[in-house]
């Protein structure tokens, strides 16, 4: 395969620019993840190790394979929700290699509330879930929970994706084969008495792991008979007399290692098969990205400098090239993975979104994993475009987008607006993974355009009343909260928070990310491609 | 599959064959050995091993005691981008005007800016030349394939 040319200046004051911007963007992304690695802080977790027990990414790294890597999704959900304080909504969830097998972890923080359940807990909690299931990964939860947030119990409890979901994916995962193990490592209270109840296998560890459908004070308020967590729930029980867990551990960390033995024995796993190559850096400096992301989401970046520097050997065969050019796909390899790339270079016309769905289905046909870079503010619009059929010929791309069966991947890069998102293989399209960039908007439309058009309805409506137009300062009034609105809830903290994504990545390690996200998919067979009606 | 390398006497351009367990080169053959050495078998009968490291684009190659540096030739992708002519992209407004009637520019020059579909589309001198005519100001709306401003070469 043929190297992509890179036109970079670096001694351009713009890229100057651009790079100190976008290095603090990346710094506030680092500074908002180290608050959240701490859980609780302060006086949760010193009370939290005074019993022996290790903050969950502790417990997880002391699972996997040492010298490999973790990748923690989501770990800004619940950023400014709930008073700010549900960190990572208390719940430490991501991939990590265990006796050289991918594996999904689900780690309970216990330093957050107790580790219970707020709705966005419970929405990472199934997310971690599907991301297992659709993947075929090994599930290994370390539980350490007090169940559902009471305050908020009709967020969490009644609905088909709240707490009872949970287990339905635990017996369902079961029966595909996917194997279930827990590590009940503080309490398990209520609906979390289930999760190792529903697992395949189940350690738990003496003191401090107690399972029970519910604690001592409730029992006490229902029968008045009088005992101990310990006595009730605890190790010893569960492990004698119940038969609720298999394994006894005499401390925490003989119950992390107890965890690495069962994986040990989980059996052989078959691989899908995948078109590979020794990997190989790309040919360009990665830290060029950082002067190439403008600033500002309207400035148009040749995609093909980001693709030259996410690719192995920054090589790319460009599939019709010089045909609708606002889409650019084409083959290249990522950490050893062959993968097709579609990328926006440019709002999506008829040509491109044709050229997209013809891309799509060819990466179908072959067994090629789908990578997508977002950054598109829509299909055009227009009368000339409506009559030639944009409509129609987006619809292809959507049709071909949500039905091929290979993998797909999507990062955010750029703007991801309107059905530019939908085409593009936005959260809805069931991408195996989405991450964001720190640069990244998301929205149906960009704000000024929202308040454009909400300030027209409104100025029909006062017509049609007999009211004066709105001018000047009153208009302003009308369109800034408007504007207001869209600015907050573009953002990706806003996105991450509320799980519409995996996470956001720093732009340079979006390689890295997307390498063990390929070598994660590739535990679960392809299934057949069956294709709706493409609307002609 | 033919390769290009800068070697120290000048450019090579070497065709290697697949062979069963390796690769032929005119005549001679080449097989990778367990501890990742090259095993080189002269057509002549004789044979040597070489080790072999890249770092980057560049290949160090250790034989008979010497040390080789060879540089390969990376064939370059097309560029298929257009760098746009001198017409609207889509229909959309001037926002900026960067040139006036007579410049003289390089290749590469931004010489307006278009504001469509919330973006902003910068045209670009194709190539070195002058301008000799603007026919839109900042403010106007343009059709798609208006052209913009004309440029000699």
């Amino acid at each position: 395969m043929d190297r992509l040319p890179s036109r970079v200046n670096r001694a351009d004051p713009e890229f100057a620019e651009r790079k100190m911007h976008n290095e603090a963007l990346i710094a506030q992304l680092r500074e908002r993840l180290d608050i959240a690695s701490n859980g609780g802080g302060g006086k949760y977790v010193e009370r939290h190790r005074s019993r022996g027990k290790h903050l969950p990414r502790e417990r997880i790294e002391r699972i996997i394979d040492p010298g490999t890597a973790f990748l923690e999704l989501s770990p800004l959900a619940a950023h400014e929700l709930y008073d700010g304080r549900a960190h990572s909504a208390g719940i430490v969830t991501g991939i990590g290699m265990v006796h050289g097998r991918e594996c999904l972890f689900v780690a309970n923080d216990a330093t957050v509330k107790g580790g219970s359940y707020y709705p966005m807990t419970v929405k990472k909690h199934i997310r971690a879930q599907t991301v297992a299931h659709e993947n075929n990964l090994p599930c290994i939860y370390l539980v350490d929970s007090g169940g559902a947030f009471l305050p908020m119990q009709d967020e969490v409890f009644p609905d088909i994706g709240h707490f009872g979901r949970i287990f339905r994916n635990q017996a369902r995962m079961s029966g595909d084969g996917i194997p279930q193990v827990a590590a009940v490592l503080g309490s398990c209270t209520a609906g979390g008495a289930y999760v190792p109840a529903m697992s395949d296998e189940s350690i738990i560890v003496k003191g401090n792991g107690t399972i029970f459908l519910a604690g001592p004070p409730l029992v006490k308020a229902a029968t008045g008979e009088e005992v101990t967590a310990e006595d009730l729930g605890g190790a010893e029980v569960h492990t004698v007399q119940s038969g609720v867990a298999d394994h006894f551990a005499e401390d925490e960390d003989e119950a992390l290692r107890m965890v690495r033995n069962v994986v040990e024995n989980l059996g052989p796993r078959s691989l899908a098969p995948a078109a590979s190559s020794e990997p190989e850096e790309p040919a360009y400096d990665v830290e060029d990205m950082l002067g190439l992301i403008p600033a500002d989401n309207r400035t148009p970046v040749d995609i093909r400098e980001l693709i030259a520097r996410i690719v192995d050997g920054s090589r790319f065969h460009e599939f019709k090239a010089r045909y609708g050019t606002t889409l650019v796909c084409g083959f290249a390899h990522i950490h050893g993975h062959k993968v097709g790339i579609v990328a926006n270079n440019g709002i999506l016309f008829s040509e491109s979104s044709l050229k997209g769905a013809h891309f799509v289905e060819l990466c179908g046909q072959r067994g090629i994993p789908l990578v997508f870079l977002q950054n598109i503010t829509g299909f055009m619009v227009g009368q000339a475009y409506e009559a030639g059929g944009i409509a129609k010929d987006g619809a292809k791309l959507v049709t071909a987008v949500s039905c091929v069966n290979v993998p797909k991947f999507t990062v955010i890069v750029g703007g991801s607006h309107g059905a530019g998102n939908y085409g593009m293989c936005g959260r809805a399209y069931d991408p195996r993974f989405l991450f964001m960039w720190p640069n990244s908007r998301i929205s149906v439309m960009g704000g000024p355009q929202a308040a454009d058009v909400l300030a027209t309805v409104k100025q029909d409506q006062r017509k049609r009343e007999g009211l004066p137009q709105l001018e000047g300062e009153e208009l302003q009034a009308f369109r800034q909260p408007i504007l207001e609105k869209y600015e907050t809830e573009g953002s990706p903290y806003y996105s991450t928070a509320r799980l519409w994504d995996d996470g956001i990545i720093d732009p340079r390690d979006t390689r890295d990310v997307l390498g063990l996200c390929l070598a994660s998919a590739r535990n679960a067979p392809l299934p057949t491609n069956r294709y709706g009606i493409f609307r002609m | 599959m033919q390769h290009r390398f800068n070697s120290p006497e000048g450019p090579v351009e070497v065709t290697l064959g697949k062979s069963a367990n390796g690769y032929t080169l005119a005549g001679h053959s080449i097989e990778q050995t367990g501890d990742g050495r090259l095993r080189i078998l002269l057509s002549d009968g004789r044979t040597s091993y070489a080790h072999v490291a890249k770092v980057g684009d560049t290949w160090w190659v250790h034989l008979n005691g010497q040390t080789y540096r060879w540089e390969r030739i990376e064939p370059g992708a097309s560029s298929s981008q257009h760098e746009g002519g001198l017409v609207a992209p889509m229909p959309g407004k001037v926002l900026e005007v960067l040139v006036t009637e007579g410049a003289e520019v390089e290749a590469g020059t931004p010489l307006m800016v278009l504001e469509a579909m919330k973006m902003e589309h910068r045209i670009v001198a194709a190539n070195d030349g002058v301008i000799t005519a603007i026919h839109f100001q900042a403010g106007d709306q343009v059709t798609q394939g208006a052209v913009l401003l004309e440029l000699d070469d």
